[in-house]
């Protein structure tokens, strides 16, 4: 049931692009991180969040037609177009092209904005543009609409499970037969009532600096950002791995990894930090890659960019302590581990292409 | 090796029209519906447009002080269609079943007195917000029920039931779940009624789908749950297959983010969809349980999409005349009724309709239905179409 990853489009708070996420992992590039203040109960506090940059929107749109686009509605419309871009496919049969987004909270902003609206001028004068724009699917149907694709379109939202749910629901869409190819994509925004959120509900008791491997302390910043996949069937000559499997439950998740190298999705949230304990104690290669997105439910999905890239360049990067880079073989496996707060865990599985000629560089 | 089937062998619904399946389908069959101004949502807008609200003292008693009223629905409904199918938690915990519902409200962070109290710098307390965590429905009715496989909500606005049950079908059919509690829940939200009154939308009186003189929609609220096993697995524990999800069509029209497109492309491709994948003919189609919202472009294009692809006159229903236009819920309740029709033989009269435009006219009163196919379609903002085919079991 496996699916090739054509093309990845990126846009976080390295920048947009696959080959920010590269820079990242490299050091060359550093996320982008802002410090907002919050007046809580247990006084003013300072929330470190990481920024995406939505820069190159006008190169695939023009200008007036992202007036009333919120700011999700930008980034996850701007990381599909890369993700096609990054593909290089001419994408003939737009109703054989599915997309599946997923987010945790959707467009948030423009969920307040609409409630500010109606706060300002009442209720009889609320913005109804504000609330059409404001369900969760208004991303996924701003993309079919700026794409022209015709194809089945969901929607999911499932907080950790998310990445999963939408990686999932489009390796199923292939192996079915509806499509020949999906837009899956993935991610939240940072907003100021959820900067408030994270100040109050942290109890200024974070350090403000994401090291996703220290278990024992928070250290959860949110981020923001949206990743797209343009998924197609099979092993295809050209692309940057294989996605081979997505599985989700109630398991014993250091038990159940068929490969030596695994990326954890740890964000510094401590309700989930001791489902990754057991992992770590295994004898495999384990690396976090959050304290380069961010904190945010669909965040894991940036996790699988870094696991293609990987697999495509032959290269494994360690950020923790020191930077080091250790060789991948290319026909290795990644197994991507999330959970939940309720324990549920998601393994994205992701192998290197089997040996063809003309790999991707 | 045998393909799987997706049947249904459990039902559960709550709607305005009633608190259980039976009693719903009562009040359908007895041409009854009670529209009426709007309790649980306060507002100064004068117009008012009636709703189809839930019982007032529906509390959803004993589930839990911080569960949400979205939440408490979906509960009930589940709670009637696992009792309908015979699955108890040692079954549940034996199987790999998963959970998958379609919402609106449920997936949606809109506190209207956080917002407010985070503006005049009040410091809110954020219990909102955690509130909002642990109500993700599909997470939750996991999480209650202690079912292990995955679980999704699907926010894909006003065919979000229909698509879960659509899901829910390919989960069985590609062997990741023998069991999935699958369908769609959303309580009355003053957010949306606001909204969709400022959509311009909805109508001052009782709704009227496919009628010529069709004001818009009324807001309903309810939940419908569909307990789909894989046929085998069920069969082997002594289960009833009620009927089968046999064919889901889904499709974007790419045209408007709240406008259907105007010739029903996106509709028509999926409707097309699910019947190919079902193996169904169109004339072998008993009836079609229409999205039906009486707004005026919702019910010309889907009208239009109808009249063209049956030209062979069949008897086509718009529940939502009993339910008003539940949202994430809608395709769910809507699938519960299409199954139940087929399993009556019957469909209820649309009520409110008059006269038709000359493009299609629904059932007018309780109408016989001969055959063994049905199907149920939903459309949504953003341009989504989502389509189910529901076949009965052979004699």
């Amino acid at each position: 049931m496996s699916c090739a990853i054509l093309g990845i489009g990126s846009v976080s708070a390295l920048g947009c692009g696959v080959e920010s996420l590269k820079a990242g992992l490299a050091g060359s590039v550093a996320p982008l991180i802002e410090t907002h203040k919050y007046d809580t109960v247990f006084g003013e506090t300072a929330v470190n969040a990481y920024t995406a940059s939505i820069n190159g929107l006008e190169r695939f749109l023009p200008r007036n037609a992202l007036r009333r686009m919120d700011r999700l509605s930008q980034m996850s419309l701007l990381a599909s177009f890369l993700a096609i871009e990054d593909g290089g496919l001419v994408l003939e049969d737009r109703a054989r092209i599915g997309i599946v987004f997923g987010s945790g909270y959707g467009p948030m902003q423009t969920t307040f904005g609409f409630l500010d609206s109606l706060i300002d001028h009442g209720d009889k004068l609320a913005s109804p543009t504000l609330f059409a724009n404001s369900v969760h699917n208004a991303l996924a149907a701003q993309a079919t609409i700026a794409l022209k694709i015709n194809g089945p379109c969901l929607t999911v939202t499932s907080f950790e499970q998310t990445a999963h749910s939408v990686l999932a629901t489009a390796m199923g869409w292939l192996h079915g037969g509806q499509v020949d190819y999906v837009l899956a994509g993935m991610g939240d925004e940072f907003c100021p009532l959820r900067g408030y959120s994270t100040a109050a509900l942290n109890r200024g008791g974070c350090s403000g600096v994401m090291r996703p491997l220290s278990l024992d302390r928070c250290s959860h910043v949110p981020g923001e950002g949206f990743i797209t996949f343009l998924l197609g069937k099979g092993d295809v000559d050209g692309s940057y791995c294989r996605l081979t499997a997505a599985t989700v439950g109630r398991f014993d998740a250091a038990a159940d990894l068929p490969h030596e190298q695994v990326f954890i999705a740890a964000n510094g949230i401590r309700e989930t930090a001791e489902y990754y304990r057991p992992i770590l104690s295994l004898k495999k290669s384990v690396v976090a890659y959050a304290s380069l997105y961010g904190g945010m439910p669909a965040g894991n999905g940036f996790d699988v960019a870094f696991a293609a890239l990987s697999l495509r360049d032959g290269i494994v990067y360690r950020l923790e302590d020191e930077r080091t880079a250790t060789p991948i073989a290319a026909d290795a496996g990644i197994d991507c581990v999330g959970f939940g707060v309720g324990g549920s865990c998601s393994i994205i599985t992701l192998e290197g292409r089997r040996p063809v000629s003309g790999s991707k560089q | 090796m045998k393909k799987r089937r997706a049947a249904v062998t459990g039902l559960g619904c709550i709607c305005a029209a009633g608190s259980t399946v039976e009693e719903t389908m009562r009040s359908l069959y007895a041409g009854e519906r009670n529209p009426a101004p709007p309790v649980l949502v306060r507002t100064d807008i004068e117009k008012i447009s009636p709703v189809f609200e839930i019982f007032s003292d529906f509390t959803g008693e004993g589930e839990g002080r911080n569960a949400t009223r979205t939440t408490l629905l979906a509960i009930q409904a589940a709670r009637e269609a696992l009792a309908q199918a015979g699955l108890d938690a040692a079954a549940l915990k034996a199987a790999r079943v998963g959970v998958i519902v379609g919402t609106t409200v449920g997936c949606t962070l809109n506190n209207e007195q956080f917002c407010r109290e985070y503006r005049l710098s009040q410091k809110p307390d954020v219990s909102p917000v955690t509130r909002f965590h642990a109500n993700n429905p599909a997470l939750h009715l996991a999480g209650l029920f202690g079912c292990g496989g995955p679980a999704m909500t699907v926010a894909n606005a006003c065919s979000s039931g229909t698509d879960a049950v659509g899901i829910a079908k390919h989960w069985i059919e590609t062997g990741l779940c023998d069991i999935v509690i699958a369908g769609g829940s959303d309580e009355l939200c003053r957010t949306t009624y606001i909204g969709f009154t400022c959509l311009m939308i909805t109508s001052q009186e009782p709704c009227r789908p496919f009628d010529r003189n069709r004001k818009g929609l009324n807001l309903g609220e309810g939940a419908g749950i569909l307990i789909i096993e894989d046929h085998e697995s069920a069969r082997n524990r002594g289960a009833r297959a009620l009927a089968f999800i046999n064919g889901y069509g889904s499709s974007a029209d790419a045209y408007h983010p709240t406008a259907p497109h105007p010739e029903g492309l996106g509709l028509r491709r999926a409707m097309k969809m699910a019947l190919a994948e079902a193996g169904v003919a169109f004339g072998e189609v008993a009836f079609i349980n229409a999205h039906g919202t009486s707004t005026v472009d919702n019910d010309k294009v889907e009208g239009k999409v109808i009249a063209d692809l049956f030209p062979a006159r069949i008897p086509v229903v718009s529940t939502k005349s009993y339910t008003g236009h539940t949202l994430g819920a809608a395709g769910a309740i809507e699938a519960v009724f299409t199954v139940k029709g087929l399993m009556d033989r019957r469909v209820p009269a649309t009520l409110g309709f008059e006269e038709g435009e000359g493009v299609i006219t629904p059932t007018v009163e309780n109408t016989p239905v001969a055959g063994t196919t049905a199907i149920s379609n939903s459309l949504a903002f953003g341009g989504n179409n989502a389509v189910l085919v529901v076949g009965m079991p052979s004699a």
